[in-house]
């Protein structure tokens, strides 16, 4: 007895509204190849590369999150928490402020998913919390000032390449991948996708939904962890101010890149499209001399502009 | 054999309170107002300066711009929606106001409700028609009314305003702040707004359920429409408080505002999701983050150690207020 | 052997007894039938054997030792397993992937085994004998492919017992032959079935046994071929089912609302049809028909193709439900939870949403006058709540029905339109709703009624228009449905 297959209009369409990002990927680089000369040199394109790293690093985490039907708000403030560490630990050496960085993050996210699990609060207000409280230490710790950071060996990491590219994104290319393999390859990311689908039906299956959620948020801190490791590399400075608004500029590269804020479906490759869109756009924008406040002004428009495409695929 | 075949349905919740309430709904009320209660009290036993009437006037004075910005952020929110863009039409609601001083006080009064109102308008249809989420929509419109107000300034201050405008948002009418007056009638009006007009029955349908609210003939996309223009016209009232407050106008006014109505619109128990909450609720969630600020003032607590404990005091609030879905 | 028992299960929510010292058992192997109207304490019995609630008083055996749940996992882990209305599939996952959810196949390295993963799904899909490519998202498939998948999931689990709580509500007659397959896959494979239905023809159909409920009490269980239908409603409601129809006072007046050549793409196609005052026109078709998708258009909720829609001769443009009701129309939709009501929002305000205008002064509502009137309506319907404050969501599947009915004789509506009026409603409840119907009609307003149960068709319209696959298949007057059966499935089956 057999049962009626599922039409193939339903897989296409299905691809298409994953593919989107790609599309709009592709086609903002023929036209910025037509609007700017400089656009598709190696060099150009490399320093787009390097600047995209740490939303794009944000990204993931933030990906691996808003597929549980979350969100996470304190990744900006961790950024801030991470550089102004690393400033005040810095007579320790790079390897030791490194560690430092990435455990606070992880620490923060831990936080943020013990207040969503055990709390029982709505990630949204629980990742508003962290992210006033986190800004706030870096505030208490910094004194408000900026804290110049000297040390040779972070100073590399942010400035120097391996094959002609930049050591940040190829931190971001490696993370990546790994997060790619992640949510595709073994159970605890399916089980993200699955609790953004329908957390009762993952909970009754046996998934531990407790800690698979615990767990992505801390990955999401560590992650912003790594991103603040990134700014205080490649801005030498550690200061309470650090990362603000970065954490919409990660929502918006995760929305555009196909992930669905309602969770149960999305990828970080989609993730990094909608990165790279965003910072091709300012690279554009750059290139032919648009002031930089205007600049803001037009990401705006042309976020609704590709959400509003992106909308017309999936119909 | 029984009269009613249905007199032995399960019910599986205590009705314990006139007209049909149950515990959640009662605890809903008035959770809220305990926990701005004993923040009241412990206040007043940490500070002596605390209940002191020029005290209680400063307080509800720092909460007014944000306090109004969170009056129209509710109906947003009620609706299941977000508006990430208030603080941008407060940025540039000042940028225009101060350059547009020579107009004279009421037309530049009507001239900032007109760009709240514009984009407030925008986002309404952007979410309603384009169908566009709320988040993604108004996040859109924050960058475009931040760019816009620096494009327009340059990134400088404004200088200009005249002392008409000055008196209207920071001078003092019977020994009260004006911004106080005009956050409690704004009050006022959105309580009743909410509580007995058939707009605020909208509100509460839509963001109850959506669909269910349309096949009862509700017109759902109006609906919408009108929760964002709200929200922008009291954003913008907001910004011409702010810009008499300040006496600049500066693109950079106004950073962070949508997460403090957020906040007030939440610790008051609005739910995200919708279709409950109330407007008195927001004004006890204002109040609780700013007694919170003031207390912190007042017992000498460096600012720097501030921000940390509002959070955690947002946090706790919430914490003690969540409700058991 | 009894697989399950239960000995002097009782179970106390405030106010009522919803389970009473229930005892009986349950024989390994067998398909066992649980029927009741709601409110008789089936639910409630179904929630203790799934592990999500607790029992007050007595014990449940399971193959052969007391067992007590903690949580839903706990039963699923033991081997019972139970298939819910709202199923537990994540939408956005393949079908695979939700069968073998927390169990996926392994490579050594760790990693999931994609390949072995989609031929264990076959497999399984296959001991039930339906095949159906696993890689589809389970929200591409239909409901009856993704109850199949949900029982799959139930036979990795290894259960012993399969419990499926009012499965047909949402099937038509051929899903239903496929579920009925795949049960008896189950039961060949030794899996225990519990089934609960409204449907009394299924029981008959399918089960071995029956236990009947009525007021949190055991009326009795026996084998299937002991009883007859009339002698199972009996015992369920204490009442025999020739009281079920109203008596007919409606008289049939002018044309109130026609439909000319409505057409939707693919779904619906020139369909035309007309219901007068004081008439009650029976939809009939199988479930995919495109009944409820003509409806909707009329109500102006879908937007259509082609053709126009006359109300009381004059064509009205209905592009909105918001037209619809100032046109004079209500629609009581298939799904009245979801659909029909806002759950987590008071009755009154419910009941009064449709036309607030008249509670409207000076730009304010008058409460009190909202009160008033709505505390009318819920008397006149009879509707049984705590309070006009209390939360719809709190009310029993019959009130809310009533509450959504409700709401629309505020609006004055001329033309009602009912999706399955009795879907998931038990006959007590039932036999209210045909008489709420009946009064409705002898009052004037033109009732169109769409129903997938042949005899409520045949018990309450005037005029029966059937429809098969988007078009009309033809009509029958009540008189000649009933004489000529025959005629009648003609039309339905083609």
């Amino acid at each position: 007895m057999a049962l009626i297959a599922v039409g193939p209009i339903a897989h296409a369409r299905s691809f298409l509204f994953r593919a989107g990002a790609f599309v709009a990927l592709a086609l903002l680089f023929v036209v910025a190849s037509l609007v700017s000369p400089t656009f598709a040199t190696p060099t150009n394109l490399l320093n787009v590369l390097r600047q995209m790293a740490i939303t794009g690093v944000i990204g993931i985490g933030m990906t691996m999150v808003i597929l549980t039907g979350g969100i996470d708000l304190s990744v900006g403030s961790i950024v801030a928490l991470v550089s102004v560490l690393v400033a005040g630990f810095q007579g320790h050496g790079t390897v030791v402020v490194v560690f430092l960085g990435l455990l606070s993050a992880t620490v923060v996210g831990a936080i943020n998913g013990a207040g969503v699990v055990i709390g029982r609060l709505q990630p949204f207000i629980m990742t508003l919390g962290m992210m006033t409280v986190t800004r706030g230490l870096a505030f208490m710790y910094s004194g408000g000032k900026p804290m110049e950071i000297l040390l040779p060996g972070l100073d590399a990491v942010g400035s120097r390449a391996i094959l002609s590219i930049p050591i940040p994104g190829l931190v971001f290319a490696v993370l990546l991948a790994l997060g790619g393999w992640l949510l595709t390859a073994v159970p605890f990311g399916r089980y993200l996708y699955a609790i953004g689908s329908h957390e009762e039906a993952a909970r009754l299956s046996g998934v531990n939904v407790g800690m698979q959620l615990f767990a992505v948020y801390a990955l999401c801190g560590l992650l912003s962890g790594v991103a603040g490791v990134l700014f205080a590399a490649q801005q030498s400075v550690g200061m309470a101010l650090a990362g603000t608004g970065y954490e919409l500029n990660a929502i918006a590269a995760v929305v555009l890149g196909g992930t669905s804020l309602f969770g149960g479906e999305g990828s970080v490759w989609g993730t990094a499209a909608g990165a790279a869109i965003i910072a091709i756009l300012g690279n554009i924008m750059n290139l032919s001399g648009i002031n930089p406040f205007t600049q803001d002004f037009l990401k705006g428009i042309i976020i609704v502009f590709a959400v509003v495409l992106q909308r017309s695929f999936s119909r | 054999m029984k009269e009613n075949v249905l007199a032995s349905e399960t019910q599986t919740e205590a009705p314990a309170f006139g007209r049909g309430r149950s515990w959640a709904q009662v605890m809903e009320r008035y959770g809220i107002l305990v926990v701005f209660m004993l923040l009241v009290v412990a206040s007043a036993l940490l500070s002596p300066v605390f209940l002191r009437p020029a005290n209680i006037l400063n307080v509800l004075r720092q909460i007014s711009i944000t306090g109004v910005i969170a009056l129209g952020m509710t109906f947003v929110i009620l609706t299941a929606g977000i508006d990430l863009s208030v603080g941008s039409v407060v940025a540039l609601v000042t940028v225009l106001a101060a350059s547009f001083q020579r107009l004279g006080l009421v037309p530049v009064l009507l001239l900032g409700l007109a760009v709240g109102s514009a984009m407030g308008l925008m986002n309404g249809v952007g979410i309603a028609m384009g169908r566009i989420s709320p988040l993604i929509m108004t996040l859109a419109m924050m960058y475009m009314g931040r760019g816009l107000a620096f494009m327009y300034s340059g990134g400088l201050p404004i200088y200009g305003i005249r002392p008409a405008f000055i008196q209207f948002g920071n001078g003092f009418t019977a020994g009260i702040p004006n911004s106080v007056l005009y956050f409690v009638a704004l009050l006022i009006l959105s309580i009743a707004v909410l509580r007995f007009t058939a707009f605020g029955r909208f509100v509460l349908a839509v963001g109850s359920n959506e669909e269910a609210a349309r096949l009862t003939g509700v017109r759902v996309s109006r609906v919408k429409v009108q929760v964002y223009l709200l929200s922008g016209i009291f954003s913008g009232f907001a910004g011409l408080i702010y810009a008499g407050q300040l006496g600049i106008g500066v693109a950079l006014a106004g950073l962070g505002y949508e997460l403090s109505a957020i906040a007030a619109v939440v610790i008051g128990g609005t739910s995200l999701f919708g279709g409950h909450g109330s407007v008195f609720g927001t004004f006890l969630g204002a109040a609780i983050v700013g007694v919170t600020n003031n207390l912190l003032n007042l017992m000498g607590i460096d600012p720097l150690v501030q921000d940390f404990m509002k959070g955690l005091i947002i946090l706790a609030a919430v914490l003690i207020n969540r409700r058991r879905t | 052997m009894a697989i399950l028992e239960l000995h002097g299960i009782t179970k106390r929510f405030p106010g009522v007894t919803a389970l009473q010292e229930i005892s009986f058992g349950i024989e390994e192997g067998e398909v066992h039938a649980l029927v009741g109207e709601n409110g008789a304490g089936k639910s409630t019995l179904v929630k203790i054997l799934a592990g999500a609630v607790r029992p007050d008083a007595g014990t449940v055996l399971y193959l052969g030792h007391p067992v007590a749940f903690r949580e839903p996992q706990d039963a699923i882990q033991q081997g019972i397993s139970t298939i819910h209305q709202e199923l537990h599939l994540a939408p956005h996952l393949s079908a695979a992937e939700n069968i073998f959810l927390g169990r996926y196949p392994l490579t050594r390295r760790g990693t999931i085994d994609w390949p072995q993963l989609y031929r264990d799904a076959q497999a399984v899909l296959g001991r039930l004998g339906v095949t159906l490519d696993v890689r589809h998202r389970v929200r591409d498939l239909s409901i009856a492919q993704r109850q199949v998948i949900e029982i799959a999931k139930a036979l990795v689990h290894e259960s012993r017992v399969l419990i499926l709580d009012e499965p047909s509500a949402v099937l038509g007659r051929h899903d239903l032959r496929l579920l009925f397959g795949v049960l008896a896959a189950l039961k060949a494979h030794g899996t225990t079935i519990v089934y609960i239905s409204h449907r009394l023809e299924e029981v008959f159909e399918i089960a071995d046994r029956v236990t009947v409920l009525r007021d949190g009490r055991r009326v009795g269980t026996r084998p299937v071929q002991e009883l007859t239908v009339v002698g199972l409603a009996q015992m369920m409601t204490g009442r025999s089912l020739e009281e079920l129809w109203p008596v007919r006072q409606h008289q049939v007046g002018e044309v109130a609302l026609e439909i000319r050549g409505l057409s939707r793409g693919q779904v619906f196609r020139d369909v035309s049809l007309h219901v007068r005052s004081g008439e009650i026109v029976g939809l009939a078709g199988k479930v995919g028909s495109g009944r409820t998708e003509v409806v909707r258009a009329i109500f102006g909720a879908d937007a259509v193709d082609a053709g126009e829609i006359l109300v009381f001769g004059r064509a009205a443009a209905i592009r909105s439900p918001w037209a619809a009701v100032r046109y004079g129309i209500g629609l009581v939709p298939e799904d009245r939870k979801i659909q029909g009501l806002l759950q987590n929002r008071p009755l009154v305000e419910n009941i009064s949403l449709t036309n607030l205008g008249r509670f409207i002064g000076a730009g304010f509502l008058r409460l009190g006058q909202e009160a008033r009137a709505v505390l009318a309506l819920v008397r006149a319907l009879n509707i049984r709540a705590a309070g006009l404050a209390q939360l719809v969501k709190y009310l029993s599947g019959g009130n809310q029905q009533k509450a959504v009915l409700a709401k629309w004789l505020n609006s004055d509506c001329r033309i009602l339109i009912f999706d399955e009026p009795t879907r998931g409603i038990d006959v007590g409840a039932k036999v209210e709703i045909y008489a709420l119907i009946e009064r409705l009609a002898a009052e004037g307003r033109a009732i169109l009624m769409i129903s997938s149960e042949i005899t409520e068709i045949l018990g309450m319209a005037d005029r029966i228009i059937v429809m098969r696959t988007g078009r009309i298949a033809g009509t029958l007057t009540r008189r000649e449905a009933t004489e000529n059966r025959s005629a009648f499935d003609a039309l339905l089956e083609g």
